[in-house]
């Protein structure tokens, strides 16, 4: 991509955008923010109009600033959200759903046969028969990359995959990479973890507003030396949770249909990071909100044992909250004392205590505390007040179900410094994430389940 | 919006008549014959050959109407001349003509003397004779040796011979071997003055090693750049400065990567320069030479002249981490194949 410079609406999308992707090469691309992402994704998947620039495949010019063709090129995306046809088996996704099969009559064995013999070569145990629906995530992501290199496809985008994949299954994805890598096919490898593009890719490109910034490449060393300043580095660690006193969360044993035998313990004041699968964490979830009970164990809040949790006493943080846990018709301020009358009954009846709220919060909230309408506020001031509300609420502990997973970088750093907030105010947090990569700096004690 | 406009551009007079007369010519149609027929299926023909006429007019002339607005739009921002002056639609026999005089005005020939021009001036700032500066450079050299004085002896050769390589003809295309050499034999000059503070590598496939070096480009490509990084990345640091010149090639280009882990620029410095860059070369005319980065601009507008708009410079940089001059060139393995991508070039701007 030459000097791409795309516009929506009179902004730029992308401005001025550098880049090049060689065959077989896996090229990381390090978001510093999101703006521009879909776009340049959308580019290389299909020659939409530029306002400006030239895009080449294998140096044959495809998309120009003059005359745009609206096709598609040979390139593919694998991310969370599947693109395969759920009610069909993989045999049918990866070979019949293609413009170049012209078979009339499909011998379902014969597919299923290339299938595996194809899978056993790659040392993936997918069954051809298989139907897209009972697939895992991680067996989702596989059969999506095997039919991108089976259509043709010459260039794969892989986005996120830290997200929903666990570490072992996303280091048997980067090996089927290296594998496909070396037989020419190029990848680019988007995330905002600079600690998993290191290790992975041979370059890596550093998006920021809609640019390339810089391209780090390997020198001498095995590692890239990506900027600095950009990437978070581990923080001293301003926590001082209260090792001494009981923990503020705790599981002893706990079984449940996902979970075998949990046992941890988070201290108020503390950060404390389990990598967990989606299963899993939806079992610690339902178990913080007290909608289910351990078939055996026991649970204990601020030192208190319990079979159930009282719905309400463990908050709870969604992954992406700033879609299901604002009130768009509601005010900052209602938003942000929203559920807390059933600790201050006369909350709504006094002025001089939502005052006093608008107050308290206003060093973290801003001027956006005072915002009668919260639809057209920036996303960072949205994890804001969600995570004030918490706060004001002042639960023994918080659950956030992966804090970190796909968000650009620079909201990363907004979170962990509302979470430190929360660690400040004495509250014991606990992450749920499937991937080491985001949370290992930050937490301050790593558990793993036994899956992982 | 279209009233407005039709008080000044012919296109939008002639698009409001249009409009207003198909309006009133497709209703009174539409009257006479539903009077006549007394039947709305009786429409139907006549509506089918009605979108027709909208579809083609769609097709061949407003598509290309606005292909050529954009291009005509574009020139005036600054971000290209060739396909200005190659429309494929001009939009009348006068047009035509007018581009075609703004060509034989901008005839690629002018600029590239004018841009040479510049590249001599900068070499010559002070005016001297080329061959008295290589005759006293000799001389000290002689005196050096005599001296005993070997440091002295071989930085003044050094300098002698790159002063030969920079002050004589620039109309050359020479081989990428040599413009290394030229580079190495000016870093082996300031290196004298940072000593080990600065280190160069130049980094290639070995595999390529023999077609890179056969490459042919402008003379004094990436000097000014190795002196740029020198000067206002590398200076200010302390200790361990480097100096990476990574060399790639591709079926049809050639691409050179100038690196430095020096300060490296402010963002706005950055969009600044790759917006001049990006410009048109005619664009740049009026920069003035107490702007940085004139010699990149300098680079940057010989290449496009000689080889074309979709060549040229890009900067990559980040405050505190270094910066990175990309220069995308095409493959030109002999002086041959050089000259006729850059008579290619120069077709594609003339009459």
């Amino acid at each position: 991509m030459e000097r791409v410079s795309c516009l929506e609406n009179g902004a730029a999308l992308l401005n001025n955008v550098n880049l090049h992707i060689f065959s077989g090469e896996i090229m990381g691309l390090l978001c510093i923010n999101d703006v521009g992402l879909e776009a340049l994704i959308g580019l290389m998947c299909v020659n939409t109009p530029l306002h400006f620039g030239r895009v080449y495949f294998f140096e044959r010019l495809v998309n120009d600033y003059k005359h745009s063709g609206l096709d598609e090129n040979p390139a593919a995306v694998i991310e969370r959200r599947s693109r395969l046809v759920d009610s069909l088996t993989v045999s049918d996704n990866v070979f019949v759903l293609r413009s170049s099969f012209h078979e009339h009559i499909i011998s379902r064995r014969e597919m299923d046969r290339r299938f595996e013999a194809y899978a056993r070569e790659l040392g993936v145990p997918i069954a051809g028969d298989c139907y897209v629906d009972q697939l895992s995530a991680y067996e989702r992501c596989v059969v999506e990359m095997l039919r991108a290199v089976n259509t043709g496809k010459r260039l794969i985008i892989l986005r996120d995959l830290s997200s929903f994949l666990g570490d072992r299954e996303l280091a048997e994805i980067q090996r089927l990479m290296a594998r496909y890598a070396g037989r020419g096919v190029s990848f680019l490898y988007v995330c905002s973890h600079e600690k998993e593009l290191s290790a992975l890719c041979d370059r890596v490109a550093v998006l920021e507003n809609g640019k390339i910034q810089k391209l780090a490449e390997r020198g001498g060393q095995a590692a890239l030396s990506l900027p600095r300043r950009r990437a978070r580095e581990p923080r001293p660690l301003t926590r001082e949770p209260d090792w001494q006193g009981r923990p503020a969360l705790s599981f002893s044993g706990v079984d449940t249909p996902n979970l075998r035998g949990l046992s941890l313990s988070v201290y108020p004041g503390e950060c404390v990071a389990l990598i967990a699968q989606e299963e899993e964490a939806g079992d610690v979830i339902s178990l913080a909100l007290g909608e289910i009970q351990p078939r055996r164990g026991a649970l204990s809040l601020a030192g208190k044992q319990a079979r159930r949790l009282i719905a309400g006493s463990v908050a709870v943080i969604d992954e992406k909250p700033e879609r299901r846990m604002v009130f768009p018709d509601l005010s900052y301020l209602d938003n942000l004392c929203f559920g807390a009358d059933k600790r201050m009954p006369c909350l709504w009846r006094s002025r001089r205590i939502l005052r006093s709220v608008a107050q308290e919060y206003y060093p973290v909230a801003g001027e956006s505390i005072y915002a009668a309408d919260i639809r057209y506020l920036p996303i960072k001031e949205l994890y804001t007040l969600i995570y004030c509300r918490v706060a004001f609420a002042h639960p023994k502990a918080v659950v956030c179900l992966k804090p970190f997973d796909a968000i650009d970088l620079s909201l990363r750093q907004h979170v962990m410094g509302l979470i430190d907030m929360l660690c400040e105010r004495g509250i014991a947090v606990l992450i749920l994430s499937p991937s080491v990569s985001a949370t290992s700096f930050f937490a301050d004690r790593l558990l793993t389940t036994p899956k992982n | 919006m279209l009233l407005h406009h039709a008080k000044r551009y012919i296109s939008a007079r002639i698009a409001l008549l249009c409009t207003v007369f198909s309006g009133l010519f497709i209703l009174a149609l539409l009257a006479a014959l539903y009077w006549v027929q007394k039947s709305y299926i009786a429409l139907l023909p006549p509506l089918c050959v009605l979108a027709l006429f909208a579809l083609l007019g769609y097709e061949y002339v407003y598509k290309p109407y606005k292909e050529t607005e954009k291009l005509l739009t574009l020139f005036a921002a600054g971000y290209t001349v060739e396909d200005t002056l190659d429309m494929r639609y001009p939009l009348s026999p006068g047009t035509e003509a007018a581009v075609g005089r703004i060509r034989d005005i901008f005839v690629n020939r002018e600029f590239i003397s004018a841009s040479k021009r510049q590249a001599q001036y900068l070499a010559l700032q002070n005016q001297i004779n080329p061959h008295f500066l290589y005759n006293t450079l000799e001389g000290i050299r002689s005196d050096a040796i005599v001296a005993g004085a070997q440091d002295i002896a071989d930085m003044t050769e050094a300098l002698s011979t790159f002063f030969r390589y920079t002050i004589s003809n620039l109309e050359n295309l020479v081989s990428l071997e040599e413009e290394l050499h030229n580079v190495e034999n000016y870093f082996r000059i300031q290196q004298y003055r940072f000593g080990e503070r600065l280190q160069m590598r130049v980094e290639y496939d070995e595999g390529d090693k023999q077609e890179l070096l056969r490459c042919h480009l402008l003379k004094l490509t990436l000097q000014p750049i190795v002196e740029n990084a020198i000067i206002h990345g590398l200076e200010q640091k302390l200790a361990d400065g480097l100096l990476r010149i990574r060399l790639e090639l591709t079926v049809t280009r050639l691409l050179i990567t100038v690196s430095d882990n020096g300060v490296g620029m402010p963002e706005q410095k950055v969009d600044e320069l790759n917006a001049h860059l990006n410009a048109a070369y005619f664009e740049t005319a009026k920069w003035q030479s107490s702007h940085g980065g004139i010699a990149l601009i300098n680079v940057n507008n010989r290449i496009k002249l000689l080889f074309g708009e979709e060549y040229g410079i890009y900067i990559y940089s980040v405050e505190g981490e270094g910066t990175d001059v990309r220069v995308t060139l095409p493959r030109a393995l002999d002086d041959i194949e050089a000259r006729r991508v850059a008579e290619g070039t120069a077709r594609r701007g003339s009459v």
